[in-house]
């Protein structure tokens, strides 16, 4: 059998989170004028906390 | 949230241009599933079943840390809406994560059929070209240096959308005009 073609993942660096992420994305996008859409900044991403989970 | 989660990577697959879209038909690369599961463990699950071979325990365990995948022996992105990345985030930004996420695997499936070896083989220098938060993000996530460029167009591509869908559509002025040439080759 040949070998299997490997996926291709979306990982993130250990520590990194999807917040990190789009922080990036806000500094390049700052830089044309433009937004993180649906993020909100300063007020983090959390629906609920995790404690009152 | 499974449900939700198929109709925000559904929205994000219209958002995609109508060439982009014809693209990845034409390659095989416009079927994925939402599965909240480990990723390694269940391509290795759907490889097995489909008389396709396996991946090896090393390869799981890497693809089990994935928020998505590109199978490229099954054609399918799968996406782990499971995945502690994905825990407790309001609507708009779920939607947001699971849109770049799925445009990320989309412009994966583009750059692993479609880059040729010099591409793959300039992969370090096209991390060296991209902004540094974007290469210090593909640096560390323990990716092989045969994925750089890979993982460039596929980050890029993604950067790319979100910027689309705010009417900008010419090259960005943080980006090297020889990463955005490659992106605009490889991904249509």
């Amino acid at each position: 059998m040949k070998p299997v073609k490997l996926p291709a993942g979306y990982r993130l660096p250990k520590g990194t989170t999807m917040a990190d992420v789009r922080r990036l994305d806000q500094e390049l996008l700052a830089s044309e004028g433009l937004e993180v859409q649906g993020h909100k900044a300063k007020e983090g991403q959390r629906r609920t906390p995790r404690e009152e989970k | 949230m499974g449900a939700k989660a198929n109709d925000i990577v559904r929205q994000a697959w219209r958002e995609l241009p109508r060439g982009d879209r014809d693209l990845l038909k034409e390659i095989r690369a416009d079927q994925w599933e939402v599965c909240g599961r480990s990723l390694g463990t269940y391509t290795d699950e759907l490889l097995r079943s489909a008389d396709r071979g396996s991946l090896s325990a090393e390869e799981i365990a890497r693809a089990n840390e994935a928020l998505a995948l590109w199978v490229p022996e099954l054609r399918v992105m799968l996406i782990n809406d499971g995945h502690p990345a994905f825990d407790g985030l309001d609507g708009p930004t779920l939607a947001y994560d699971l849109s770049r996420v799925a445009w990320h695997e989309w412009g994966h499936a583009l750059s692993l059929d479609r880059a040729g070896e010099e591409d793959i083989a300039a992969g370090e220098r096209y991390v060296e070209l991209v902004p540094e938060g974007l290469a210090k993000n593909v640096r560390q996530a323990g990716y092989r240096r045969r994925e750089y460029t890979h993982e460039v167009v596929a980050e890029i591509y993604a950067i790319l959308m979100i910027r689309r869908r705010q009417g900008k559509t010419e090259r960005p002025p943080w980006l090297h005009p020889e990463v955005y040439e490659l992106v605009r080759r490889v991904a249509g």
